[in-house]
């Protein structure tokens, strides 16, 4: 059994992530548990690559061999008034800021954390085609802004009741078909389960 | 004609051929009660026959062929008629049983424990685990009721022998438990508190507590009930039977869903329990009192180890607040010389700190400080006769502001600043949410204010919060955590190092205490 953690950027993604579909479809599929206390709310890039430390040890101390951090990609109005902000665009370059963050590097280790970068958790809602969004004749990840899509097609604005409502209609294996995002992470789940 | 003297030995008999341990407490108590329900239904008819009674008694004697050797003694000729009655009950139980267990005196003694312990099931209860020899000693010395319960307890729990008993009593240790205390002035320290099945808290524990201590989880998590729950202790020592229930919503209401459904298992008890200890300069005084309900039988226990009730002075040092929420403080006790659930008699109190000099200082700085502006309080009468609270602001020193003019925040700071001066004795202070209409920077500010009552007045602070300023403050033995998780409530507090070098604020938002604390 392997136990995984998460450090996320905000608390919407865990409505998904803690779900009883999911987590039932981590243990089941990939013997992978996961329970709702492995998880970090970073709030934001910043958030993350400050206490990256402290969340490594927390969620050590809790017995987890692996740890996905979800970045988001998303490009929001208001980020790109701020002259410094700069939308990150490979995964790879969120891992070299985290660890040259100040004394990060003395506690990473190879292999052992994962970056899963998409524009935000909705787009992988949008990849799923049970959920028949309209992509507005895009690749769901290539939509700037999927969660302003999704608010508008249900009618809501809330990232977590957006969240809410799918949840339990999700499919991760679905969305990997559509969002490159999705796929990598569940090749990675595949990569670290004990099942082969 | 019924005679009377075959009734009453009848009863007894009964009772005696019912038990099949003839030397059982609750026999005696029995019998007692027999012989003194018998005396009260019959006095009137005893009183009218007089003398005339004689010859019957004699007639008993004979046809049960009994020992006649007593009633040739002068000093029984002169005794009552009803003692007459018992001296021959006594010689037919003895002819009957043989043993001397039923003796005039033991009868006598039989008689008295029934009417010690009738009204108080309780002591009963200890009273029955003793020996016979003990309830003897105890019913000789008069005791009030009180003290016959620390003795009763002590004897028990400590196996005290006959004549430890009696060297206890004479040295009087009641007293000597109370002057203890009163030389500790009252400055008690919680050691555990412990509440099983009252609403959401079906086992909720909690051990060596820091005497500032702050509750931080979700909504709806069971927070409050916590509070509501020693409450609740409180009250029923306050009040008798089951008042206590009703005040607080009635069993349906406050005992957990889930007991309810266990009824019949003997899983369906609610407790509340708080054990405290009163330490001197050189020996510790435990003291701990519960309270049981059995929702089955719908019968309220309480229990005290170490003190005989609930001192006054321990219910009065409990304070119980929400700030402003008149819905909640609806119904409870309240004391009038202490500060209301809902704080609505804030003037009245503050108007008695303001007469000492040295509170009143520090009142002022405090409010100095926290309200910027600021320059003295008072409290005057109005035109009403009412006392009404009066501020004046250093721009306007002449114009007071008063009712309404006064900000909502404002007067939850000088009601909580009340809360904390109103009295001499150390307090256990339990506040809901005391961040209500108040600005962070005063929240934080709040922290080391708390932290100075502890240290310097032995008060007991236990909060409840939403405030991410106010938790940023505290210290990891100072935060709990509470989750609720399948409907029921599980706390956990704070373990060094588990803020992880991070401000306790950003620990609890980024999910990193144990449980969470947090809706998602």
């Amino acid at each position: 059994m392997v136990k995984i953690g998460f450090i996320s950027e905000g608390k919407s993604d865990r409505t998904v992530l803690n779900s009883e579909r999911f987590k039932k479809y981590l243990l089941y599929k990939f013997e992978i548990c996961f329970s709702e206390e492995d998880i970090r709310y970073g709030g934001g890039k910043t958030g993350i690559k400050t206490n990256f430390k402290s969340y490594l040890s927390s969620l050590h101390k809790n017995g987890v061999d692996y740890i996905f951090i979800m970045v988001d990609q998303d490009d929001k109005e208001a980020q790109k008034k701020n002259k410094k902000y700069k939308p990150v665009d490979c995964p790879l370059t969120v891992v070299n800021e985290i660890i040259n963050y100040r004394d990060n590097r003395h506690y990473y280790r190879e292999n052992h954390f994962f970056v899963v970068m998409t524009r935000e958790m909705e787009a992988w809602f949008l990849a799923d085609s049970e959920l028949k969004f309209d992509c507005l004749g895009k690749e769901p990840e290539e939509i700037y802004n999927p969660s302003d899509v999704i608010a508008q097609q249900l009618g809501v604005s809330s990232h977590g009741l957006i969240a809410h409502r799918l949840k339990d209609r999700f499919s991760l294996e679905r969305a990997a078909e559509n969002a490159p995002s999705a796929k990598r992470f569940l090749s990675k789940l595949q990569s670290i389960s004990q099942i082969q | 004609m019924e005679k009377l003297l075959d009734k009453l030995l009848a009863n007894v008999d009964e009772i005696i051929d019912k038990t099949e341990d003839p030397k059982n407490n609750m026999l005696r108590y029995q019998i007692g009660e027999a012989i003194t329900t018998f005396y009260i239904s019959r006095k009137e008819e005893i009183k009218a026959k007089g003398n005339s009674f004689d010859e019957e008694i004699i007639d008993f004697y004979d046809y049960k062929e009994l020992n006649k050797k007593n009633i040739e003694s002068e000093k029984y000729k002169k005794s009552s008629t009803w003692d007459k009655i018992k001296i021959a009950l006594s010689e037919a139980l003895f002819k009957k049983d043989g043993s001397d267990g039923y003796s005039i005196t033991n009868l006598g003694y039989m008689q008295q424990f029934y009417k010690k312990y009738r009204n108080s099931p309780d002591s009963l209860a200890k009273a029955i685990l003793l020996d016979w020899s003990h309830n003897i000693i105890l019913l000789k010395d008069k005791l009030n009721d009180d003290e016959r319960k620390f003795y009763l307890k002590k004897a028990i729990a400590e196996k005290w022998t006959v004549k430890e008993l009696e060297k206890q009593l004479g040295d009087e240790a009641y007293d000597l438990f109370l002057r203890t205390i009163e030389e500790c002035a009252y400055k008690f320290n919680i050691d555990r508190v412990q509440i099983d099945n009252y609403k959401s808290l079906v086992k909720f524990e909690i051990n060596n507590p820091s005497p500032f201590l702050v509750f931080a989880g979700a909504n709806a998590s069971g927070k409050s009930s916590i509070f509501e729950a020693i409450e609740f202790l409180m009250h029923s020592a306050m009040t008798t039977g089951n008042i206590a229930l009703d005040i607080f919503g009635g069993p349906d209401k406050i005992v957990n869903f889930g007991t309810q459904a266990k009824v019949g298992s003997n899983k369906s008890i609610l407790s509340v329990n708080l054990d405290l200890s009163f330490r001197d300069a050189d020996k510790t005084n435990s003291m701990s009192f519960g309270v049981y309900y059995d929702y089955l039988t719908d019968k309220l226990t309480k229990e005290f180890t170490g003190i005989p009730s609930l001192d006054n002075r321990i219910i009065e040092s409990f304070s119980h607040i929400f700030i402003d929420n008149y819905k909640r403080a609806k119904n409870k006790i309240k004391h009038y010389d202490k500060l209301w659930l809902d704080a609505s008699n804030t003037s009245k109190i503050l108007k008695t700190i303001l007469t000492d000099e040295t509170k009143k200082t520090e009142v002022l700085e405090w409010l100095q400080i926290l309200i910027p502006g600021l320059e003295s309080i008072s409290v005057e009468k109005d035109l009403e006769g009412k006392e009404e609270l009066q501020i004046f602001e250093q721009a306007f020193p002449t114009k007071p502001f008063t009712g309404n003019l006064i900000s909502e925040g404002t007067l939850n700071i000088i009601a909580l600043l009340t809360l904390f001066y109103q009295s001499n004795e150390p307090q256990f202070i339990c506040i809901e949410e005391p961040e209500t209409g108040l600005n962070p920077a005063i929240l934080k500010e709040l922290v080391p204010f708390f932290r100075e009552m502890v240290l310097k007045y032995h008060h007991h602070v236990w909060i409840t919060t939403h405030s991410v300023s106010l938790v940023s403050e505290l210290l990891e033995n100072e935060l709990v955590i509470i989750n609720k998780k399948n409907g029921i409530t599980v706390s956990h507090p704070c373990q060094p190092g588990d803020f992880e070098e991070m401000k306790p604020d950003e620990a609890w938002m980024s999910n990193m205490l144990k449980g969470g604390g947090l809706p998602w």
